[in-house]
């Protein structure tokens, strides 16, 4: 069976997906040190690391496939270092402002990743996402890191587990129209809010 | 609206395979068909003669074999 095949083969790759998250965490924390050290106490920065579960990057796998099913006749056709999240590190930044700063900061140093913004419902970049090989660790994992507005990063947190891993009652949320269009509803909000702070302290601060 | 047309010819959407499938006609069409094709392709491919005992797959990327036999086991 193709999904026990690559369960082995998750498991062969778990130590260098580690390697890859660490590194990647750690470089992230290293080089926006001086923006931590600089912020204001209203303001935050916050770096978080996550490796995808072995039964989520199957299914991520599965997802990429048109009818979600593998070929049983082609499994030298599927491999999880296809995936570009399997390691994955996330700095959540309040307010905006400073989320340019982060941003630009790494993005000098992960010069040559690829750049992959989260949209928002008009099609603007809501948060940057950057998927590249860390040089020296592995030439094969892929890592992802993302720089997002504090205030929906932990929004998505619970949303993710709703829509994308939901329990069989919920079958169906990921895909239903009133949803998305809540979940943007939010977001906005959120990035309204973001805006408010920034206006109020630039005026009154 | 696609979903709608869909829906009145008596497809039903399959959540793990994100498929609009009708059982009785033995015919499905991926989501990816479906956000990717206009209306009128849709409408007549709706309308298209079913083929006999087997399933009818509308995919953006014709299904290998090894897919058909995977959904035609899984759809039942």
């Amino acid at each position: 069976m193709i999904e026990d095949l690559l369960r082995e083969e998750y498991f062969s790759l778990l130590p260098e997906i580690r390697k890859v998250v660490w590194q990647l965490e750690a470089e992230i924390r290293f080089h926006t040190l001086q923006i931590l050290h600089s912020l204001d106490h209203y303001e935050q920065l916050i770096v978080k690391s996550r490796i995808k579960e072995c039964e989520s990057a199957i299914k991520s796998l599965q997802r990429r496939q048109e009818g979600r099913v593998f070929n049983p006749d082609r499994p030298q056709d599927y491999s999880l270092l296809n995936l570009p999240d399997l390691a994955g590190v996330r700095a959540l930044v309040f307010p905006r402002g400073r989320l340019v700063d982060v941003d630009r900061c790494l993005k000098k140093v992960f010069a040559a990743w690829e750049d992959n913004p989260v949209p928002d419902e008009t099609g603007a970049a809501l948060a940057f996402k950057y998927t590249g090989y860390c040089r020296g660790v592995s030439d094969k994992v892929h890592g992802e890191y993302q720089v997002v507005p504090m205030l929906v990063g932990l929004f998505w947190e619970v949303e993710h587990s709703a829509m994308y891993k939901p329990d069989p009652s919920l079958k169906g949320i990921g895909t239903s129209t009133e949803m998305k269009k809540l979940k943007g509803n939010v977001e906005d909000a959120l990035m309204r809010f973001e805006a408010g702070v920034e206006r109020f302290v630039s005026e009154n601060g | 609206m696609k979903q709608d047309i869909l829906l009145r010819a008596g497809y039903r959407y399959n959540f793990d395979r994100d498929l609009y499938v009708n059982r009785k006609v033995k015919k499905a069409f991926s989501l990816e068909f479906v956000d990717d094709k206009p209306e009128e392709e849709l409408v007549r491919r709706i309308q298209e003669a079913s083929s006999g005992n087997g399933w009818k797959f509308y995919f953006n990327a014709d299904p290998p074999e090894g897919i058909k036999r995977e959904l035609e086991r899984v759809l039942g």
